[in-house]
């Protein structure tokens, strides 16, 4: 009787802790900085490079990530943009992307910025939950 | 004894099950409620058709020095649902005219604007010297439009939903097309037969 009890209690108690890790990876062209919030995405993701472009008077930033896992992995990317003295630019929301990766794959991802002022990007990727 | 125990915490999560609770989201947000078009679909849209038209070298040489007058035709919607293009077009022409390359001009206001100067220029109650005269308005250079195709396949519970979604920019004078791109989204749905 006790086994069935556990049996019936052990999904809900399961499902209690499926709350998610948010904190992911967070890449800054300032600094060209890298910083690993999520343990599991930073054994399983490498940011290779951080490049910024100009087109059109534009700011476009570039960020190629390679995977160092064999399986798929489902992420999601979101630029946040910056003027010169390290402000939010306004207007500068952009929603989160998603993107799939396969194994041991290179990639890269973009975004351009919507103002001339934005000269400085912040790209934060997470795994799609 | 234990019978009723078991009937008590069956109860309390059947009960626990029925609380209606609601919270704010992020608006900017993955949406996977449904295979249907989204929000994450509109918002991936309006933001990769604006960053293609502004990097693109042809429009970097029509934007040098002058800001050219846009009017957006609406986009098609060649798919099978029901969906809100203007909204799209909305969100795309919002963001190239606060990237101060393109000025707009909006066809669908036409009646209200002449109903507007109608009453500035006919009525007595309205200063002349003040009143808005007709016939200056600046008409577009360039149109905006668009189509947006779905294909959709069914395999018995499993759906593939493929969104296709092509905007040309043309040049009123000459016809020509000076930019255009599309973007693509594939969507999945897989109903198990286990499981919520």
């Amino acid at each position: 009787m006790k086994k069935w009890l556990i049996a019936i209690l052990l999904p809900f108690a399961l499902m209690a802790c499926s709350s998610s890790q948010t904190a992911g990876i967070s890449v800054d062209s300032g600094t060209q900085k890298v910083l690993f919030g999520d343990n599991v995405l930073g054994y399983r993701l490498a940011v290779d490079q951080i490049n910024t472009q100009y087109n059109n008077g534009l700011a476009r930033g570039i960020v190629a990530v390679t995977s160092k896992f064999s399986g798929d992995q489902r992420l999601q990317y979101r630029f946040y943009w910056y003027d010169a003295q390290g402000l939010e630019v306004a207007g500068s929301d952009s929603p989160w992307r998603t993107f799939i990766i396969r194994g041991l794959d290179t990639m890269s991802i973009q975004g351009v910025a919507m103002k001339p002022e934005a000269t400085q990007f912040r790209v934060q990727i997470r795994t799609l939950e | 004894m234990k019978k009723s125990v078991i009937a008590l915490l069956s109860l309390a999560v059947l009960l626990g099950g029925c609380s209606n609770k609601v919270s704010y989201g992020d608006a900017q947000a993955v949406e996977t409620t449904t295979v249907d078009f989204g929000s994450t679909d509109l918002q991936k849209i309006a933001a990769e058709m604006t960053e293609s038209m502004l990097s693109s070298g042809s429009v970097a040489q029509i934007t040098q020095g002058n800001r050219p007058i846009v009017f957006v035709e609406s986009i098609k919607n060649k798919t099978s649902e029901h969906i809100d293009t203007e909204s799209v077009t909305d969100s795309i022409s919002t963001k190239l005219l606060n990237s101060g390359k393109f000025r707009f001009v909006d066809m669908d206001r036409v009646e209200a604007v002449r109903s507007q100067l109608n009453f500035q220029n006919n009525d007595e109650l309205v200063n002349q010297n003040t009143a808005v005269q007709f016939g200056k308005m600046v008409g577009a250079q360039y149109m905006l439009y668009g189509n947006l195709s779905s294909i959709v396949k069914n395999a018995g519970s499993d759906k593939d939903v493929y969104y296709k979604m092509t905007m040309r920019l043309m040049d009123l004078e000459t016809g020509l097309i000076e930019w255009a791109d599309e973007t693509e989204i594939r969507k999945q749905q897989e109903k198990s037969l286990l499981g919520w």
